[in-house]
């Protein structure tokens, strides 16, 4: 039949249509893969205290490099207007930079940077007398084995066809075609086997998070993929805090050295955690709260800056996330000197309404074991404040008021307490602080270990302004406060 | 006039068979070929190039070209982070202008390890750090 001259005569129009055929197939399946195959990152939101200002720096998903990098930069109410200048480097050689204007308004300016390659980059902050750099990964495009598979696999697939359709039609011993009806058979179990797996293969060890990332692994980290069973942890860190000029009214430089807690080398693996590199919560004397971002520097070299209101000393902790998972709780000592004191803080209240900065707080405190406080803002415009609708620092037991900074530093409970931002279906990630619209109600729900007299400050974010809410709860000995 | 060129298809068909699956197999396996590490990084007054070839358990050797300024002083220091261990420095000694080598540096297990080069000289003291896979 192959050689008849009727078949001889439809042949080339059968193989054109299947050609066509196969063409189209590819062409659909090719569509998808790609929109599926891409490890495209989300938004990287890094809050950092530089200088006088707090920032939070959001650095927008990017798909392709080389391309344009997106930097939104939030100021925050209170913010001094002045220039930033950003950078995007890597391996130490500057790529782009850009000027971002701050004006005295807080809300969000935008920066665009270029990026080359895929791979560790760093992103320069530099105000004019702080700098910072923030390490950040540029995704490159990757295949994963099983889609290389199914791809090769179905193209396999379409060129034994037309093969087969070939020697069916034109050769003189037509059985010849189950050579290729094999090949076809063969390899479209390879291309469905491949998509089958897809969703049961593990992913490979991350870069950045479970390795050190290089150009190398970001473009194939398929290649390191048999180490995924690993424990990735590393040992915890030391942290030593030294600011030898800090004067009670003056602005004083906290210097922050990090070191390996197994090697004594600076730690250089610090992880973007909750929206920042380093949480650093700092109490006065009289029981004042910061919660500061320090800036890296250098390897292991982190810096904040905050003027301390009164003389003494002053409890210090940093929450940090390394390189292989778990965060990690330091705490430290800071001595202020004496120069010129504020009025001491009064000492707070516990549950019932107060004005913060203008806002009317009601603080509602359900008492038992866990403990349920819940601050009630009035109208429903609170904003996420690194990745969260409240913040809740519990400290205690404290029983001496004029000496809170010293009590909390050795205080057996040290804590951070989250309220999270309801997950709003159909939109990906979470959302950041130009959207104003939660709240009003910042539930916290605690289980205190002991009795006694705990300190608590309650944050929350309205009009680009974290408000803090100072509390101070009686435990009493059956766990439930009054 | 075709039997000649019947006979020849099998011939053909095989071929094209096989090269197709050459060409496919090639393909699948092409990327996870190891060969030789090579980073940069520049700091200060240095950039320093790191290249070792297929970086495994056991002795490596490491191979360092410094531009920029010309450093005294090249000491290499693994560490793998993840085990909390530090070996001790080795010296890379000096071949030619720029370009230094290590001895055998024995890196007793496979992993995440974090090499950290060094530079001591008139123009200054940096340290540069290096993230290998050693397999």
């Amino acid at each position: 039949m192959g050689n008849s001259p009727r078949g001889r005569r439809t042949a080339p129009l059968v193989i054109a249509r299947v050609l066509v055929l196969c063409a189209l197939a590819s062409l659909l399946l090719g569509g998808t893969a790609r929109a599926d195959g891409v490890s495209s990152g989300a938004d990287v939101q890094v809050a950092q205290t530089l200088g006088t200002r707090d920032l939070t720096i959001i650095l927008r998903r990017m798909d392709i490099a080389p391309g344009p990098l997106h930097v939104d930069v939030v100021t925050h109410a209170g913010s001094a207007p002045g220039t930033l200048k950003l950078r995007a480097s890597t391996a130490g050689t500057t790529f782009s930079e850009t000027t971002v204007r701050l004006d005295d308004k807080p809300g969000v300016r935008s920066g665009r940077l270029q990026v080359d390659q895929p791979g560790p980059w760093e992103l320069g902050l530099d105000d004019g007398t702080d700098t910072a750099s923030i390490p950040f990964i540029v995704p490159a495009r990757v295949i994963p084995p099983w889609e290389k598979a199914t791809f090769g696999g179905f193209v396999a697939t379409g060129v034994f066809l037309v093969l087969g359709l070939v020697v069916a039609l034109r050769v003189r011993r037509p059985q010849l075609a189950l050579i290729s009806a094999g090949g076809m058979v063969a390899a479209l179990a390879v291309a469905i086997t491949g998509a089958m797996l897809s969703a049961s293969t593990p992913p490979p060890p991350a870069p950045g998070t479970a390795l050190d990332p290089t150009i190398d692994n970001i473009r194939d980290p398929y290649a390191n993929a048999q180490m995924s069973t690993v424990d990735f942890s590393r040992p915890p860190v030391n942290l030593a805090v030294r600011s030898p000029n800090a004067r009670s009214g003056a602005l004083a430089d906290v210097r922050l050295a990090i070191s390996d807690g197994a090697t004594g080398r600076p730690v250089d693996d610090l992880l973007v955690h909750d929206n920042a590199l380093v949480h650093l919560v700092v109490i006065s004397p009289t029981g004042r709260l910061w919660h500061l971002h320090p800036v890296r520097v250098g390897p292991g070299d982190y810096r904040v800056k905050f003027t301390p209101p009164e003389a003494g000393t002053y409890a210090v902790a940093a929450e940090l996330a390394r390189r292989g998972g778990g965060v990690q709780l330091v705490r430290a000592t800071l001595e202020v000197a004496a120069g010129t004191d504020s009025p001491a803080e009064p000492v707070p209240t516990g549950a019932g309404k107060r004005v913060v900065h203008g806002n009317p707080v009601d603080v509602d405190v359900e008492p038992g074991t866990p403990t349920t406080i819940t601050a009630r803002f009035g109208r429903a415009d609170l904003q996420p404040w690194l990745g969260m609708l409240g913040h809740l620092i519990v400290v205690g037991p404290i029983t001496d008021d004029s000496r809170v900074g010293a009590a909390a530093a050795t205080a057996p409970t040290w804590a951070h307490v989250h309220s999270m931002i309801p997950r709003s279906p159909g939109m990906p990630g979470k959302p950041d602080e130009t959207v104003a619209a939660f709240g009003p109600d910042v539930p916290f729900t605690y289980t205190f270990a002991a009795p006694g007299e705990y300190r608590l400050w309650l944050q929350a974010e309205r009009d680009y302004a974290v408000l803090t809410v100072p509390l101070r709860i009686e435990v009493p000995a059956e766990g439930a406060p009054r | 006039m075709s039997s000649t060129v019947d006979r020849r298809r099998p011939v053909l068909l095989i071929s094209v068979v096989a090269v197709l699956v050459v060409a496919i197999v090639a393909w699948l396996v092409w990327p996870s070929s190891g060969g030789a590490q090579v980073q940069r990084s520049t700091q200060g007054p240095y950039t320093v190039q790191l290249s070792v070839e297929d970086p495994h358990q056991g002795g490596n050797v490491f191979a360092l070209t410094v531009t920029g300024a010309t450093p005294d002083v090249v000491t290499l220091e693994p560490v793998m982070p993840q085990m909390g261990h530090a070996l001790a420095p080795s010296p890379a000694i000096a071949e030619a202008p720029g370009r230094f080598r290590t001895g055998d540096v024995l890196l007793p297990m496979p992993g995440q390890w974090e090499i950290t080069v060094s530079l001591r000289g008139p123009s200054g003291a940096t340290q540069h750090v290096f993230p290998l896979l050693v397999k």
